[in-house]
C-alpha cells in the first residue's frame, strides 16, 4: 500500500476574514501524479500557498512526509504561476536553474561542479540546454516553463507542487512537461499539480483532488473522475446548501 | 502683505489643475524632474540675457522642460533604461550642468541658487507691474495669466485629457494624438513651474502640482469632482502655509508644503473608508470571524463539549486570547460553561446558522 | 601630478570613490526592481532631519547630521510603504508628495533656523543640499568608509538570497528566505549610503550615484554579478574622474562633475553596450549580410 506523502487535516484559510478553504481534507499519494481541479475561485492557489506556508492557515494541520515544520517544505520543491518573477532581472538561463540547488547550500556557499552538473542535465533533460547563456527576458512562455521545471529539477525533491504549469504554453513543450513528469514518477517522485483543462486530466493524471472551498471528490481517476463529480463541484457556484 | 497670500493660492491653483493629469497619468515625478532641470534654463537664458528678471528666462526655462520630457521619453522608446531609472538620470545630469554653470560663471553676478531652490513668496510684491493702471506684483500677474490659460486648457481639452489618461489605446484608435495632448499638457507644466519657481522655488513647486491632488484623489472617484476638490485643497494649504509662515516667520511655501503633506495624512487616516476606520473594521470582523468559527466547531457532534486548551489548540490561539473570545461569547448567551466545558446554546446554534449563509458555506 | 598626492585631493578622492562604489553595487537592486527613484525622494527627505540634527547639536557637526539624515530617510520609507500599500495612489505619486513635503518641511526649519540668533553658523547647512566635496574632513571620509565596508559586507553575506529575492520573491520565501528582511536590509543600507553622501554630491544629486552605475552595468551584463561588478567599477571611476577634474579645474564642484561623468557614462553605454544603439544596428547588418 501506498503512504501519504502530504496529508491536510480539516484546514480552514480565510482572506480577508472570509472563508477560502472549508474544513478541506485531503491527501496526496505517494508516487502519483494528482490533478487539483475546480472552478475559479475554488481556493485551488490558496490550497497551495498553504502548503507552501506562504499563508497562515485559521486552523487545520498539514503533515508533509509526517512533519508540520518549515524543514520539511525543503522536500518540495514549488513551481509558482507565471508572472510572479521580475523578468528584467540579469541572469541567464543556467544561472536561474542553479538557484535550485541553494536550498542544499548554506549561506554564502556557491555552487561547486556537481551542481553544475546537476543543472546541465536538468536543462538537458527540458531540451534546454542550447539555452543556456540566455537571458531569461528572451524567452517564449513555454520555454520559461521548461526552465522554471528545470529548477525545480535541481532542487532534487520528493514531492512537485506546481500552479498551473500548463497554462498558455505551446503544445510541444506541454507533451516535454508530461513526459518529464512521468519518467521522474518512475524515478518515485509525487506530483501535486492545479490543472484547468478538464479534458486532459484523464491523459495526464492518474489521481484527481475536485475541489470547490473543500473536496467534493478525491481519488483514483478510474474511481472518482465522473460527470456527476465534477458537475457537483462546478455547479454550486456558491457551496451553500 | 494679503499680496504674498494671493500669489501663493493662484500658484496653487494655476500648477494643481495641470497636477491632476499629471497624477493620474502616473507623471508626479516627471514634475521633479522639471522642476529641476528648469534651473539650467534660468542659468542659460541668464548667461544671454544678463537680466534676472528677463522674459527670456521664462521662455528659456520652459523650453528646458519640454526637453527634459523629450530626452526621457527619447531614452524611453529605446527600451534600454527603465522609464524611473531615465527620469533619474536626465534631470541628475542636467541639474548637475546648471550647478557648474553657476559656480564656475555665476558667482560673480547675482543669481542665487539658494532663492531658486527655495523660493522666497515674501519678495514677490517687491517686484511690481503696471496693469490698466493697477499696480500689483508682478507674479500675481503672470501667475493669473497662466491659471487663466492653463484652466482654460483644461477646459477646452477636457475631454481629450479625460480619454487619452484613462485610454491612450482608445484615443489612439478614434484619432487623435496623445502625443500631442501630452506635450501640449507638458509645455504648460514646464512653463508653469518656471513661473511659480520664483514664488514657491524650484523643489517646492512639485508639492504644489501633486498634494492637492492626491488628497483629492483620496475622497473621490470622478475627474470632475477631483478637479473642484483638488482646488479647495490648493486654497486650503495655501492659506494655511501663509497663515503659519506669517505668525512663526517661516518660509510660507516651504510652510505650505508641510501643511499639504499633514492635511494629506490627515484626511488618509480619518476618511471614512481610511486607514484608521478600515483597521477598526477590520478588527472587528476578524473577532466576529473568530467567534464564528469557534460556534462553528462547536457545533459539530465530535466537539459538543470542548474545553478551552482544545479551542486553542484548534486555532492556534494563546490561551488568554482565548478565554477572552469564550468570555464573550459566554456574556452574549451563545455559550454555556459546565465544568471545564463549553457548549452551544440554542442562540448559539442559530448564530452558526446565519453564520454559515454569511460565510457561503455549507453545513457541516 | 602634485595634485594627485595633494591631501585635500585624497580626502576627497577616496570618500567619493568608495561611495560611489557602494551606491553603484547596492543602487543596482533598485534599479532592477524598477524602485530607483525611492533614492531620489530618500534623498531630498533627509534635508529636514539634518537641519533638526543642526537644531539639536548647535553645529554642523558630521555624525549627528548623518543620524538625523538616515532618521528621515526611514520616516519618509515608512510613509511612502504607507501610502502606496493602503490607498489607491501610486509609487510615483507617493514619492512626489514625500520628496516635496519633507523638503519643504526641510525649508521651513531651515527659515527658522536662519532667522533665529540662537543658531549660529547656519551657512554649512546648504552644502547638504548641494554637496560640498571640497570641504569634506578627514571624519566625513571615515563616515563613508564606515558605511560603505558594512554595506558591501551585508551584501556579500546575503548576496545569494538578495539576488534570489530580486529575482523571484514568492520562490525566494518559498526556499526559506524572509523577504520583508531582505528588503528592509536593502533599504537600510541605501538610506545609510545616501545620508553619509550628502556631504560629498548633496541631497538632490544623489540618487544619480545609486541609478547609473547599475544602469551602465546592465547596458553590458545580462549576468547579476558581472552587472554590480561593472556597477561598481563604473560608480568608482567615475567619481575618481569627477574629484579629479574638480581639483584640477576651477568651478567644478565634484559632486556635480562625478555625474557629468557618470552621465557620459550612461551615453556611451547605450550606444556600444551589449545591447546598445551601435551594437544592435551592427548586429542587423552583420545579420543580414550573412
Amino acid at each position: 500500500m501506498t503512504e501519504d506523502i502530504i496529508k491536510i487535516k480539516d484546514l480552514i484559510v480565510a482572506y480577508d476574514e472570509k472563508p477560502a478553504i472549508w474544513h478541506l481534507n485531503m491527501t496526496l499519494q505517494e508516487n502519483s501524479i494528482t490533478a487539483i481541479v475546480g472552478p475559479n475561485g475554488a481556493g485551488k492557489s490558496t490550497l497551495i500557498k498553504s502548503i507552501m506556508q506562504l499563508i497562515k492557515p485559521v486552523s487545520g494541520e498539514i503533515h508533509i512526509n509526517g512533519s508540520k515544520s518549515k524543514k520539511a517544505l525543503r522536500d518540495i520543491a514549488y513551481v509558482p504561476q507565471k508572472g510572479e518573477v521580475n523578468w528584467e532581472f540579469p541572469t541567464t538561463v543556467l544561472d536561474v536553474v542553479l538557484m535550485g540547488r541553494y536550498v542544499h547550500k548554506g549561506w554564502i556557499k556557491r555552487p561547486n561542479k556537481e551542481d553544475h552538473k546537476i543543472a546541465m542535465s536538468a536543462l538537458r533533460e527540458m531540451k534546454m540546454e542550447a539555452f543556456r547563456n540566455r537571458q531569461i527576458s528572451e524567452l517564449s512562455g513555454g520555454q520559461r516553463q521548461r526552465v522554471f521545471l528545470a529548477r525545480a529539477i535541481c532542487q532534487d525533491a520528493d514531492i512537485y507542487i506546481m500552479d498551473e504549469p500548463l497554462q498558455g504554453i505551446d503544445i510541444t513543450t506541454e507533451k516535454l512537461i508530461i513526459e518529464t513528469i512521468k519518467s521522474l514518477q518512475e524515478q518515485g517522485k509525487s506530483f501535486l499539480i492545479v490543472h484547468h483543462n478538464l479534458d486532459t486530466v484523464k491523459e495526464y493524471f492518474d489521481h484527481v483532488v475536485i475541489m470547490n472551498k473543500t473536496i467534493f471528490a478525491s481519488g483514483k481517476i478510474s474511481e472518482v473522475w465522473t460527470s456527476e463529480n465534477i458537475d457537483k463541484a462546478y455547479s454550486e457556484v456558491s457551496a451553500v446548501r | 502683505m494679503i499680496e504674498v497670500l494671493f500669489v501663493l493660492i493662484v500658484a496653487s491653483l494655476a500648477t494643481s489643475v495641470l497636477g491632476v493629469f499629471l497624477v493620474l497619468k502616473n507623471q508626479a515625478m516627471t514634475t521633479d524632474a522639471i522642476s529641476h532641470t528648469i534651473l539650467l534654463g534660468i542659468v542659460l537664458a541668464f548667461f544671454i540675457t544678463q537680466d534676472i528678471r528677463s522674459p527670456w528666462l521664462i521662455i528659456g526655462a520652459a523650453l528646458v522642460g519640454v526637453l527634459t520630457v523629450y530626452l526621457i521619453q527619447l531614452i524611453n522608446q529605446t527600451n534600454l533604461i527603465k522609464n524611473d531609472a531615465s527620469i533619474g538620470i536626465v534631470f541628475t545630469a542636467l541639474f548637475a550642468i546648471a550647478i557648474i554653470l553657476i559656480s564656475r560663471y555665476a558667482d560673480n553676478v547675482h543669481l542665487d541658487i539658494d532663492v531658486v531652490i527655495a523660493g522666497e513668496v515674501l519678495f514677490a510684491p517687491l517686484n511690481r507691474i503696471e496693469i490698466f493702471g493697477y499696480s500689483m506684483p508682478r507674479a500675481l500677474w503672470q501667475l493669473g495669466l497662466l491659471l487663466i490659460v492653463n484652466t482654460g486648457f483644461v477646459a477646452l481639452f477636457y475631454k481629450e485629457l479625460k480619454v487619452s489618461t484613462f485610454d491612450p489605446k482608445f484615443a489612439y484608435v478614434i484619432g487623435f494624438s496623445t502625443t500631442l495632448i501630452y506635450y501640449m499638457l507638458m509645455t504648460l507644466v514646464s512653463v508653469t513651474a518656471v513661473v511659480a519657481f520664483d514664488a514657491v522655488g524650484a523643489i517646492l513647486v512639485i508639492n504644489f502640482f501633486v498634494a492637492p491632488v492626491l488628497t483629492a484623489y483620496l475622497l473621490v472617484k470622478r475627474l470632475s469632482h477631483m478637479i473642484f476638490l483638488t482646488a479647495f485643497f490648493a486654497i486650503l494649504n495655501s492659506t494655511l502655509g501663509y497663515l503659519i509662515g506669517y505668525n512663526i516667520d517661516l518660509s510660507m511655501s516651504g510652510a505650505t508644503a508641510t501643511v499639504a503633506l499633514i492635511i494629506f495624512i490627515m484626511v488618509f487616516l480619518f476618511k471614512p473608508d481610511g486607514y484608521i476606520i478600515l483597521k477598526i473594521k477590520k478588527r472587528r470582523q476578524k473577532k466576529e470571524f473568530m467567534h464564528a468559527m469557534i460556534l462553528m466547531l462547536m457545533s459539530e457532534d465530535e466537539h459538543e463539549m470542548i474545553s478551552s486548551k482544545e479551542i486553542a489548540k484548534h486555532f492556534n490561539l494563546t490561551r488568554a486570547e482565548t478565554e477572552k473570545q469564550l468570555e464573550t461569547l459566554e456574556m452574549e448567551g451563545y455559550i454555556v460553561k459546565t465544568d471545564d466545558h463549553y457548549m452551544l446554546t440554542i442562540r448559539g446554534e442559530e448564530f452558526t446558522h446565519y453564520s454559515r449563509i454569511k460565510y457561503e458555506l455549507k453545513p457541516y | 601630478m602634485e595634485l594627485l598626492t595633494s591631501y585635500t585631493f585624497l580626502i576627497v578622492a577616496i570618500g567619493t570613490t568608495l561611495l560611489s562604489f557602494a551606491s553603484g553595487i547596492i543602487g543596482t537592486i533598485s534599479v532592477i526592481k524598477g524602485q530607483s527613484l525611492i533614492g531620489d525622494a530618500i534623498g531630498h527627505a533627509t534635508f529636514p532631519g539634518i537641519i533638526l540634527a543642526f537644531m539639536l547639536v548647535g553645529v554642523t557637526d558630521t555624525l549627528s547630521l548623518a543620524v538625523g539624515a538616515v532618521i528621515f530617510g526611514v520616516i519618509a520609507f515608512f510613509f511612502i510603504q504607507m501610502i502606496t500599500n493602503h490607498s489607491k495612489i501610486t509609487l510615483d505619486g507617493a514619492l512626489a508628495l514625500i520628496l516635496s513635503s519633507f523638503f519643504g518641511l526641510g525649508m521651513a526649519l531651515k527659515s527658522f533656523v536662519q532667522g533665529n540668533p540662537a543658531f549660529q553658523n547656519t551657512q554649512g547647512i546648504d552644502d547638504y543640499i548641494f554637496g560640498q566635496a571640497a570641504y569634506m574632513l578627514r571624519l566625513d571620509v571615515y563616515l563613508i568608509l564606515i558605511a560603505s565596508v558594512i554595506s558591501l559586507l551585508l551584501f556579500i553575506i546575503f548576496y545569494h538570497q538578495i539576488r534570489i529575492y530580486t529575482f523571484d520573491p514568492i520562490y525566494s520565501s518559498t526556499i526559506g528566505i524572509n523577504p520583508s528582511l531582505i528588503n528592509f536590509l536593502v533599504l537600510s543600507m541605501t538610506i545609510i549610503l545616501i545620508a553619509v553622501g550628502l556631504k560629498a554630491v548633496g541631497a538632490i544629486l544623489i540618487v544619480n550615484l545609486l541609478i547609473a552605475p547599475g544602469v551602465i552595468g546592465l547596458l553590458w551584463s545580462n549576468r547579476f554579478k558581472t552587472v554590480i561588478i561593472i556597477a561598481g567599477v563604473a560608480g568608482a571611476v567615475s567619481a575618481f574622474i569627477g574629484t579629479y577634474i574638480s581639483t584640477a579645474f576651477a568651478g567644478f564642484p565634484a559632486g556635480p562633475s562625478i555625474i557629468i561623468v557618470l552621465s557620459v557614462f550612461v551615453f556611451i553605454s547605450m550606444l556600444f553596450g551589449r545591447k546598445g544603439l551601435v551594437t544592435r544596428k551592427f548586429k542587423k547588418v552583420r545579420g543580414e549580410s550573412s
